[in-house]
C-alpha cells in the first residue's frame, strides 16, 4: 500500500468522526489495472508541401515546396506526488519548416523557486510578389541603377522593367528570455524577475512621397529595412494571504531601431503638373528623400496593486501606476538633398520627448447577501506630454528649398509640433439582484470624462447604462443585455490644432491662411455620439447527444451632430454552434458565424471657395460582410487503436462600397466600385494508429485554397497611375496541399 | 538576417536531455507507485481514469508543497468532505454526488466553485476577479480550466484559443478573417492581451489601457514622436479592430474612406473616390490604388522627422 493512499484514507477517516470505516465504500471495489498515464511525448516526422507558399504560412512554417521536418516534444517530470519532493521540470520544443521553432523549459522546486527560459521564432510573411528597381534593399541607402531613365510619369520609366529585382517582404520575429520566481513556502511572498529580448528583422514595403505639396506629389514604394530590438525587464514583489494581496512592480522597456533612416533616390524628374519649385534639383538625378524609422525609446513603469477583503464578501482593490516614456534621438536633417537650399537650422539637436503617465484605480465589490451584489469604481488615467515644442521650418517631400518668408513666421511651412496630453476620469457603479441562485439581473452606470490639449474637442463626457439578465437552467443557460451610451463634447474647434501649429504671424496674415479642414467635418472619435447595443446568447443541451449554442448581437453608433464625416455605423452578428454525439464513437461539431458591419459617411468636395454648396456633398456607404462556416468530426474506428478526425472551414469576406455624388460637379462624377472578396477553403484530415500503449503513427492531410479580388491590387502593376511607382504586390491566391507522417512516442 | 536560432535549439536540447536523465529514475519510481493496483480504494479506486489521476502529476498534486491542500486533504480539498458520496450504500441506491462539483448535472453554484479555487489562488493575476466581467457573468474557473489532466489546455498558447472560442464565437470568426493576429496559428494567445481573471483596464486587457497593451508588442509605435497623429496616442482601436478584419492591417475601413472620416480639406482628400478613381476608370487616383492615402502618408503612426508633419517622412 503506497504512502499516499494511506494518507488519503487517513484524511477520510479523520474527516468523518461520526462514521466508522466500515461505513465507507473503500476497499470494496474489485482490483483493476488503470490505463497508463503518460506525461511526456515526442512526435517526429516529415511533411511535404506541393507548392511554394507565402501567404498560407504567413505566420511561420513552410514557404517552399518539398519536404520539411516536424518535431514536437513535450517533457514533464515531477517528484512523486506523495514522495515529499517538489522538484519539477517541464520542457516543450517544436520545429516546423525553416523558420518556425519554439522552446520552453522550466525547472524548480514547487513552493520555493523556479527558473524558466524560452525561445520562439517565426516569420511574418508579407508578400512574395514584390519587385523594386532600387539597389541596396535592406540597407540605409536605396539607389537607382545607372541606366535609370527618369520621367514625370511612372509609365515613362523606360528602364524600369529591366531593372526590377524580386523581393521577399517578410519579417522574422525572435523572442527569447527567462523568468526567475522565488516563492518561499507558505510565507505568501513571491518575487519575480523576467527578462525578454525580441528582435524583428526583415523587409516591409512602405511608400515615400516626393514633390511639392500643391503640385501633384508622387508616391514611391521602397523596401523598408526592419531591424528592431526590444528589451524588456520586469521585477515584482507580491504577497497574498486570505485577506489581502498586494504587488509592487517595476518594468523597463527599451526599443531600438538599428537603422534610423533610409535615403531613397527620387525616380521622378518633376511633377505631372507644374514643375516643382526647386526645379530640376527636386527631381532625378539630384533629389534624395530621407525616410525616418521609429526612434529609440525607453519606458519605465512603476505600479502598486492591492486587494483587501473587508469581509468575506466585500472586497476593495486599488492600483496606482506611474510611467515615464522618453526618447531623445538625434533629429535628422530637414532634407538630405544637397542641392536644396536649407538656411534655418534645426531648433534643437534632439527631440527630448517626455511623456508621463499616471493611472489610478480604486474599486469595491460587495455581495453581503445572496440576493444582491454592488460594485463601484473610479479610474484616473492621465497622459502628460512634456516633450519639447518648437518651430520647424520643414521641407515637404524633399522637393523645394526651405521657405524664406518675407515676414518672419509667415509661411505655411513653418510649424510647431504639438505635444498633446490627455486626461480621463471614469466612474462606474453596478448592482445585481439574483431572483434565484441561478438567475441574475445586473444594471450598471458608467461615466467617462476626457480632457485633451491641441484637439478640436477639449472636453467630452460619455455616460453608459447597461442591463443584463443572466440565467442558468437545467438544460443550459441564456443571457440578454442592452446598453446605451451618449457622448457629448465641448465646442468643436475644427481649426484649433491648425492655429496652434502655425505662428501668430501666419494666422494673422489674412483669411487665406485659415484652416484647410472643412468647418462642418467632425472627427468621429471626438464627435457627439449615441451608441446602442443589444446582445443575447443561448446554450441548450437539447439531448444528451446534442448541445446547441447561439448568440446574436446588434450595435449602432450614430454621430448626432456631424454634418460631415462619419454619420453612423452598425453591426449585426449571429453565431450558431452545435455539438453532436452522432454515435457512440462519433462526435461532430458545426458552426456558422455571420457578421455585417456598415459605415455611412459624408464628405464635401472642396473644388471652390464655397464650402456650403449642397451640390458638392457626397456620401459613401461601406458594408463589410463575413461568413464563416466550419465543422469538425472525430471517429473512433477501433477503440484505443485507430481514430480518425476531420475539420474544415469556409471563410468569406466581402466589402461593398457605394458612393453617391452630384454628377454635375466636375471631377466628382462617380462610378460603381467592384466588391472586394476574399475566400478561404480549409480542410484537414488526420488519423492516428496506436501501435501499442506508448507508440502511435500519425498521418495528416491539409488543403487550403484562397482567392482574393481587390481592386486596390488587381491588375494594378507597378505603374497604376502616373504618380505612383508601386511594388507589384498581388492579392493572395493559392492552392496548397500538405501531407504529414509522424511517429508519436509517449512516455 | 538572424541565423542563430538553430544553435540555441540544439544547445537547449542537450540541456533538456541532461536534465531528463538526471530526473527520470526518480520520476519513474513515483509513476510506478501510482500506476499499479493497490488495496487503497478511496477516490482513486473508482476514479482511476488518467484524465482524473493526471492531477497527481500537476502542481496541484504535490504533497511536498505545503500550499497544495490536495496533498494533505486529498480530493476533498476541492470537492468537499463528500462523506455521503463515499458512504456504503444499500444495493440499488443511487450514489449522491460529491459536495462540490465543477461540471455535470450536479454542478455547484458559480460562487461555491469560485470560492473553492480562490481559497488558494486569490493573489497575483486574480487580484481583480471579483467584479470582473467574467465573474459578473457567472463564469467559473472550471469553465476554462481543466485541473485534472497533466496539461491544462488553456495554459498553452497553441491550445488556449479553442477554449476561449467556446463562448466567444464572434472572436473565433474574426480570427479567420483575412487580417488577424496570429492566434489560430498558435503564435500568440488570447491571454497575451487579455487577463480573463479581471483587470483594471477595459475589456479585461492585461495593461491599464488599450495602447499600453498594444505597444507591448508594437513598441516601435510607443513614441513619443516629434509629430503625433492624435488618434494614435488616444486609442489604437479608433482605427483598428483587434480580433480580425476583412480589411488589411486590422483596419475598420480601408483608406481612403477611413481617412476621409476625419480629413476633408482643401488639398487633395475631399474628392468622392469611386469606381471612376481606379485604373480603368475615368480619373484614376493615386489615393485609391495600393495603400490609398498611405502611399504617401505612410508614417500614419507618427513621425520623428523634422519634415514629417504630414507623415510622409
Amino acid at each position: 500500500m503506497g504512502k499516499g493512499h494511506i494518507t488519503l484514507i487517513a484524511a477520510l477517516v479523520l474527516g468523518a468522526p461520526v462514521l466508522a470505516q466500515d461505513d465507507f465504500d473503500i476497499g470494496a471495489a474489485p482490483v483493476k489495472k488503470p490505463p497508463p498515464l503518460f506525461t511526456s511525448a515526442l512526435d517526429v516526422g516529415l511533411g511535404w508541401q506541393n507548392a511554394d507558399s507565402f501567404y498560407v504560412s504567413r505566420y511561420g512554417g513552410v514557404r517552399e515546396r518539398g519536404l520539411f521536418p516536424i518535431v514536437n516534444g513535450l517533457f514533464s517530470r515531477r517528484d512523486g506526488w506523495d514522495s515529499g519532493g517538489t522538484t519539477f521540470f517541464d520542457a516543450r520544443a517544436s520545429l516546423m519548416g525553416e523558420d518556425m521553432r519554439a522552446l520552453l523549459a522550466r525547472y524548480g522546486q514547487q513552493g520555493q523557486w523556479q527558473v524558466s527560459g524560452f525561445y520562439n521564432a517565426f516569420t511574418r510573411a508579407h508578400a512574395e510578389t514584390a519587385r523594386t528597381p532600387f539597389d541596396g534593399a535592406g540597407t540605409r541607402q536605396l539607389t537607382l541603377p545607372a541606366n535609370w531613365v527618369g520621367s514625370n510619369q511612372s509609365s515613362r520609366f523606360t528602364t524600369l522593367e529591366q531593372n526590377l529585382k524580386p523581393l521577399e517582404l517578410k519579417t522574422q520575429w525572435q523572442t527569447m528570455g527567462g523568468d526567475f520566481v522565488l516563492a518561499p513556502g507558505e510565507t505568501g511572498y513571491e518575487l519575480r524577475f523576467r527578462a525578454e529580448r525580441r528582435r524583428r528583422d526583415g523587409l516591409r514595403e512602405h511608400g515615400i512621397a516626393f514633390g511639392h505639396e500643391a503640385n501633384f506629389p508622387v508616391g514611391v514604394f521602397f523596401p523598408l529595412p526592419i531591424d528592431y530590438v526590444s528589451n524588456r525587464f520586469t521585477s515584482s514583489l507580491g504577497y497574498a494571504d486570505a485577506r489581502w494581496q498586494w504587488s509592487a512592480k517595476y518594468e523597463l522597456a527599451k526599443f531600438t531601431s538599428r537603422i534610423d533612416s533610409v535615403i531613397v533616390a527620387n525616380p521622378y524628374t518633376r511633377s505631372l503638373g507644374p514643375s516643382w519649385p526647386a526645379g530640376a534639383f527636386a527631381g532625378y538625378p539630384f533629389a534624395l528623400g530621407q525616410y525616418s524609422l521609429p526612434p529609440d525609446t525607453t519606458a519605465h513603469a512603476f505600479s502598486l496593486s492591492g486587494g483587501y477583503a473587508l469581509t468575506e464578501r466585500t472586497r476593495v482593490t486599488a492600483r496606482l501606476s506611474y510611467a515615464l516614456n522618453r526618447q531623445n534621438d538625434a533629429l535628422l536633417p530637414y532634407s538630405p538633398s544637397p542641392r536644396l537650399v536649407v538656411v534655418d537650422p534645426l531648433p534643437r539637436a534632439a527631440f527630448d520627448g517626455d511623456v508621463r503617465k499616471t493611472f489610478a484605480n480604486v474599486a469595491i465589490t460587495s455581495r453581503e447577501s445572496d440576493a444582491f451584489e454592488v460594485s463601484g469604481g473610479y479610474t484616473f488615467d492621465d497622459r502628460q506630454n512634456r516633450s519639447s515644442r518648437d518651430l520647424y521650418s520643414y521641407i515637404p517631400n524633399d522637393a523645394q528649398d526651405q521657405a524664406q518668408p518675407f515676414v518672419p513666421g509667415v509661411s505655411r511651412y513653418i510649424r510647431f509640433n504639438l505635444p498633446r496630453s490627455l486626461t480621463a476620469h471614469k466612474f462606474k457603479a453596478a448592482a445585481a439582484h439574483r431572483f434565484t441562485p441561478r438567475t441574475k439581473l445586473s444594471v450598471s452606470y458608467g461615466s467617462d470624462f476626457k480632457s485633451r490639449t491641441y484637439e478640436a474637442v477639449e472636453h467630452s463626457h460619455e455616460y453608459t447604462v447597461k442591463a443584463k439578465l443572466l440565467s442558468t437552467f437545467a438544460a443550459g443557460s441564456g443571457w440578454v443585455s442592452y446598453s446605451f451610451a451618449d457622448r457629448d463634447g465641448s465646442e468643436y474647434r475644427d481649426d484649433l490644432s491648425w492655429i496652434e501649429s502655425h505662428t501668430a504671424n501666419y494666422n494673422n496674415a489674412g483669411p487665406q491662411n485659415a484652416s484647410i479642414e472643412h468647418p462642418s467635418l467632425r472627427k468621429f472619435h471626438l464627435a457627439d455620439r449615441t451608441r446602442r447595443e443589444a446582445r443575447g446568447g443561448l446554450t441548450v443541451d437539447a439531448t444528451q447527444a446534442l448541445t446547441f449554442n447561439t448568440s446574436l448581437g446588434f450595435a449602432r453608433d450614430t454621430y448626432i451632430n456631424s454634418p460631415l464625416g462619419l454619420q453612423s455605423s452598425r453591426s449585426l452578428l449571429l453565431d450558431v454552434d452545435a455539438t453532436l454525439q452522432l454515435a457512440e464513437r462519433v462526435t461532430a461539431s458545426v458552426f456558422h458565424s455571420y457578421e455585417s458591419v456598415r459605415f455611412f459617411q459624408k464628405g464635401y468636395y472642396i473644388a471652390t471657395l464655397n464650402l456650403f454648396n449642397p451640390n458638392f456633398e457626397w456620401a459613401a456607404r461601406n458594408r463589410d460582410r463575413a461568413d464563416t462556416t466550419g465543422l469538425s468530426a472525430d471517429f473512433t474506428v477501433i477503440p484505443q487503436t485507430l481514430t480518425l478526425g476531420a475539420d474544415a472551414y469556409l471563410a468569406r469576406g466581402r466589402t461593398a462600397i457605394a458612393v453617391q455624388a452630384n454628377p454635375v460637379v466636375p471631377l466628382a462624377a462617380v462610378a460603381p466600385l467592384p466588391d472586394t472578396k476574399e475566400t478561404t477553403h480549409h480542410m484537414g484530415l488526420k488519423a492516428q494508429y496506436n501501435v501499442n500503449a506508448g507508440l502511435a503513427l500519425k498521418a495528416g492531410y491539409t488543403f487550403e485554397r484562397r482567392r482574393s479580388n481587390d481592386w486596390q491590387y488587381d491588375g494594378v502593376g507597378l505603374t497604376p497611375v502616373a504618380q505612383i511607382l508601386g511594388s507589384g504586390i498581388l492579392p493572395p491566391r493559392y492552392n496548397i496541399h500538405v501531407l504529414s507522417l509522424s511517429a508519436l512516442y509517449e512516455f | 538576417m538572424v541565423r542563430y536560432g538553430m544553435g540555441i535549439i540544439l544547445r537547449a536540447g542537450v540541456l533538456i536531455a541532461a536534465l531528463f536523465w538526471a530526473m527520470s529514475a526518480h520520476a519513474q519510481d513515483a509513476a510506478r507507485g501510482l500506476g499499479e493496483p493497490t488495496e487503497v480504494k478511496a477516490c482513486l479506486n473508482c476514479h482511476d481514469d488518467p484524465k482524473v489521476t493526471g492531477v497527481l502529476h500537476t502542481a496541484h498534486g504535490v504533497k511536498g508543497d505545503a500550499r497544495t491542500e490536495v496533498a494533505g486533504e486529498g480530493c476533498q480539498s476541492c470537492h468537499g468532505d463528500s462523506l455521503a458520496h463515499m458512504a456504503r450504500l444499500p444495493d440499488g441506491a443511487m450514489r449522491p454526488p460529491p459536495e462540490i462539483n465543477f461540471s455535470g448535472p450536479n454542478i455547484s453554484t458559480p460562487e461555491l466553485q469560485t470560492k473553492t479555487c480562490l481559497g488558494c489562488h486569490e493573489g497575483g493575476a486574480r487580484m481583480h476577479w471579483p467584479g470582473s466581467q467574467h465573474a459578473g457573468s457567472d463564469v467559473t474557473c472550471a469553465a476554462c480550466h481543466d485541473s485534472h489532466p497533466v496539461r491544462d489546455p488553456v495554459l498553452s498558447a497553441a491550445t488556449q484559443a479553442p477554449v476561449c472560442f467556446t463562448c466567444h464565437a464572434e472572436q473565433r470568426a474574426a480570427a479567420l478573417k483575412p487580417s488577424h493576429h496570429p492566434v489560430t496559428e498558435g503564435q500568440m494567445s488570447c491571454s497575451d492581451c487579455h487577463n480573463p481573471h479581471g483587470s483594471v483596464g477595459p475589456k479585461l486587457l492585461v495593461a491599464d489601457t488599450v495602447n499600453d497593451t498594444c505597444v507591448t508588442c508594437h513598441d516601435e509605435k510607443r513614441g513619443p514622436m516629434l509629430f503625433d497623429h492624435p488618434p494614435v496616442q488616444e486609442d489604437c482601436s479608433i482605427c483598428h479592430t483587434p480580433h480580425g478584419s476583412v480589411q488589411v492591417a486590422l483596419l475598420k475601413q480601408r483608406p481612403p474612406y477611413l481617412c476621409q472620416n476625419c480629413h476633408d480639406s482643401t488639398l487633395h482628400n475631399s474628392q468622392p473616390f469611386s469606381g471612376a478613381s481606379i485604373p480603368g476608370g475615368a480619373a484614376p487616383s493615386r489615393m485609391m490604388v495600393l495603400r490609398g492615402c498611405l502611399n504617401c502618408h505612410s508614417q500614419v503612426h507618427g513621425s520623428n522627422h523634422p519634415s514629417g508633419i504630414r507623415f510622409a517622412r
